[in-house]
């Protein structure tokens, strides 16, 4: 905000109208995406939530069903917050 | 009476053969399919009565020695395990593995993979030379202890994990999913005491840090394995490493000599 | 070692990103979210209130520590990517230092900003 009570109102001005640009939307929704899944990556390369060695019986239980559950509720918060966002700045108009 | 049709699969072959051929090109046989009968099963009938020149590994036909490992309908299998029901179609495409060099048809050069997995010394290296060099007695495991390993012992160097991984097809230095877990496999014995030796290998470019959970190891692995838990424990224990170094567990004791 | 150093610091670098934007976010649009919870406050909040707290130089540093974080984030994240995509130890090199220098390059071209709000 500061820089902007520096630099004037014209660049103020045309710092919103780039923001409000529906594809800055698009970005806003990427990075939801990127920050969500570098949290779900950093706990599971850390082989946490991943479950515990199993002795190998057959039929094969292996970390990709928790892995997996844990993507998916990860693109599930993904989606909803990313909704929500469009809801509020562009369809609300409360931006 | 009726007579019963054999049913009639169609095995679509990648040949190559280098002295002769400039590229590779597929090659097709039909095959009559009965009950239970394996995708090695059909290669045999194939080299066996329709073409001799059909190159391919096998050995124990039986899942344990890792030598049939081959792409079926663009996925790893071993061909000795899958049988021809399994795959609900009666038109196979039958290629080498990829990301390792083709040798001839069906044959790939798995020399890469083996000099990976032995850079990560897999083997026990114990804290107590003497004992290892001229052992007493055996090494104490705890059933709790031999669980946390167990699992990723399964290993039979098939290949097929690295076949599988997206990051050794884009990345031909990658170590691979199965020398990485293995290296884990000693790291978390505790009788072994060789992490400090494995670390500089296994956390070095193009090794355990271009890992990044795709988990097409753990899903395409004949034997249950799970490379990709292995390989993201592997990297807990480095980070610990990192932050705090020094040993975290206590090394297995000698069981002593006059207990039976 | 080094690897896993820098992969430890890659996540330290976006956790650190993703709560301090958030917070960021939240409190420069305030009246917004506790318009969602129900509370009816726009119009109340100060419409200032961000940028007088911009004005110490603690805030002003704060934001260029932040500026340098996200630049090593998507630097380090970049110079991964093409990494991995070249086998050769030299390419690998030349990549990562004309990386470091692009990143140094734009750390002072950003650096402005917070210059600018301690010389107010």
């Amino acid at each position: 905000m500061a820089i902007f009570q520096n630099q004037g109102q014209d660049v103020w001005e045309a710092t919103l109208a780039f923001v409000h640009n529906q594809w800055f939307g698009l970005v806003v929704v990427v990075f939801v995406f990127h920050g969500l899944n570098g949290l779900r990556l950093s706990m599971q390369e850390l082989g946490f939530a991943l479950g515990r060695p199993a002795p190998p019986s057959y039929p094969h239980q292996d970390s990709l069903r928790k892995k997996r559950l844990l993507t998916m509720v990860m693109l599930a918060v993904t989606i909803l917050l990313s909704l929500l966002f469009l809801y509020i700045f562009f369809i609300a108009g409360v931006w | 009476m009726t007579e019963v049709k054999a049913r009639q699969v169609t095995f679509k072959l990648q040949r190559y053969d280098p002295e002769q051929d400039d590229s590779p090109h597929f090659q097709e046989f039909r095959v009559p399919a009965s009950r239970g009968m394996t995708v090695l099963d059909g290669l045999i009938y194939i080299k066996e009565t329709e073409d001799s020149s059909l190159t391919f590994r096998a050995s124990c036909r039986m899942g344990i020695c890792g030598s049939c490992a081959i792409f079926v309908n663009n996925y790893p299998y071993l061909a000795c395990q899958t049988q021809l029901e399994e795959l609900g179609s009666d038109r196979l495409m039958i290629k080498p593995l990829p990301n390792l060099p083709v040798i001839k048809d069906l044959v790939v050069d798995l020399t890469s993979f083996f000099d990976a997995h032995q850079s990560i010394k897999p083997y026990l290296i114990g804290h107590d030379k003497e004992e290892m060099e001229n052992p007493t007695s055996e090494f104490v495991q705890t059933p709790q202890e031999l669980n946390e390993i167990l699992q990723f012992t399964n290993c039979i160097k098939c290949g097929i994990c690295l076949s599988a991984c997206p990051t050794s097809a884009s990345d031909e230095l990658f170590l691979g999913p199965g020398t990485i877990s293995q290296c884990y496999r000693y790291c978390a014995d505790n009788r072994d005491d060789g992490e400090r030796e494995r670390s500089p290998v296994v956390a070095a470019d193009h090794g355990i840090w271009h890992c990044h959970l795709a988990g097409a190891c753990s899903e395409a692995c004949p034997k249950g394995v799970d490379p990709a838990l292995a390989i993201q424990l592997l990297k807990r224990r480095l980070v610990s490493q990192a932050l705090k170094p020094g040993r975290k567990q206590k090394p297995a004791s000698v069981k002593p000599h006059h207990q039976s | 070692m080094g690897r896993t150093y820098l992969w430890l610091l890659q996540m330290v670098t976006g956790v650190v990103i993703l709560v301090s934007l958030s917070i960021a976010l939240v409190s420069t649009h305030l009246p917004v979210v506790l318009n969602l919870l129900g509370i009816d406050a726009i119009g109340q909040v100060p419409e200032g209130l961000a940028a007088n707290r911009a004005h110490p130089g603690v805030w002003a540093g704060m934001a260029g520590v932040l500026v340098a974080i996200i630049l090593y984030h998507a630097l380090s994240g970049l110079r991964n990517t093409l990494v991995e995509l070249v086998p050769s130890a030299k390419k690998a090199r030349i990549i990562s230092w004309v990386i470091i220098v692009s990143g140094i390059i734009i750390l002072m071209g950003t650096i402005y900003v917070p210059v600018v709000l301690f010389s107010r």
